[in-house]
């Protein structure tokens, strides 16, 4: 079987030529940088999350109203997933970018190959939690319905 | 064969299993891109539906000129969909030219595949930039 080249790569092979490895390691440095803001920003919706409740639980203790304490802590549970989920993604953004760059700088494939492991997975997990949120929008539209809402 | 500006001597091939990660990378973004185009038009629909009811209630809730108040509402809701626009594009332009990379075997069309996968977490950062700001500014 004949192989056919065209410019810098053929049929088999993939060339990781100096464009594709430029291109690679300014990606994986910009996913670094998007992965710690993100984290810092699922944190900082925690640390808000409770600064807005102790300014509640101040006013209510002057008003008297403590019985009203137990549904706002309930709302922890949204701020703590979504810190959740943010470390998992950072872990595996930060995989890609630390073992993609340190694979490129070392011309070492297995780090490479890492790298884009990492890379796969983080996409996976976000695919995966908007299919969990598409069935829980399909289930309230069916349950609105079936309400007749 | 005397080594070229764009391949030379010390370059490499991709491995198997790095060409397997990167077909996952393809598949997922390419889902996520398109539910995120889907899930943009939906908004916007849903905006130019509430659009239609919402001048008069702000006149009735503001005493102002309604003109201003719903210019400013409508160029910041233009700028954030703007800003998710170009987030899903530059996603699903990566996954596109990493896809025609692979199949064709060609490393120019996946770096550009990572350029545009670039774009894309410099947006990222932008909108996590934009969400710190905004946190903050209701903290305090």
């Amino acid at each position: 079987m004949e192989n056919y080249s065209s410019g810098n790569t053929s049929v088999f092979e993939i060339s990781f030529d100096e464009r594709i490895k430029s291109a690679m390691r300014n990606a994986a440095a910009w996913a670094g940088i998007a992965a710690m803001l993100s984290l810092a920003n699922s944190i900082l919706g925690l640390i808000s999350y409770f600064v807005r409740i102790s300014k509640v639980n101040a006013m209510l203790s002057d008003t008297g109203l403590q019985g009203a304490r137990q549904p706002m802590m309930a709302g922890l549970l949204s701020p703590l997933i979504s810190v959740g989920i943010a470390v998992v993604l950072f872990i595996f953004l930060m995989k890609f970018s630390r073992s993609a760059r340190q694979g490129i700088a070392g011309s070492d494939n297995y780090l490479v190959s890492e790298g884009l492991g990492g890379l796969a997975t983080y996409f996976k997990i976000v695919g995966i939690l908007i299919i969990i949120v598409l069935s829980f929008v399909a289930l309230a539209v069916l349950f609105s319905l079936a309400a007749g809402v | 064969m005397e080594p070229t500006s764009e391949q030379s001597l010390f370059d490499t091939n991709m491995d198997q299993v790095s060409q397997e990660h990167l077909q996952t990378v393809v598949k997922w973004t390419r889902f996520i891109s398109i539910t995120g185009f889907v899930g943009l038009g939906l908004m916007l629909l849903a905006f130019a539906i509430a659009g239609s009811q919402l001048p008069g209630q702000f006149m009735r809730a503001f005493s102002m000129n309604f003109g201003a108040i719903a210019g400013v509402v409508v160029v910041i809701f233009l700028l954030f969909i703007g800003l998710m626009v170009a987030w899903v594009y530059f996603l699903y332009k990566s996954s596109m030219q990493l896809n025609e990379g692979l199949r064709n075997r060609d490393s120019a069309q996946l770096a550009d595949g990572f350029t545009s996968m670039k774009l894309y977490f410099i947006i990222s950062f932008v909108i996590s930039a934009l969400s710190i700001i905004f946190t903050l500014s209701t903290m305090f």
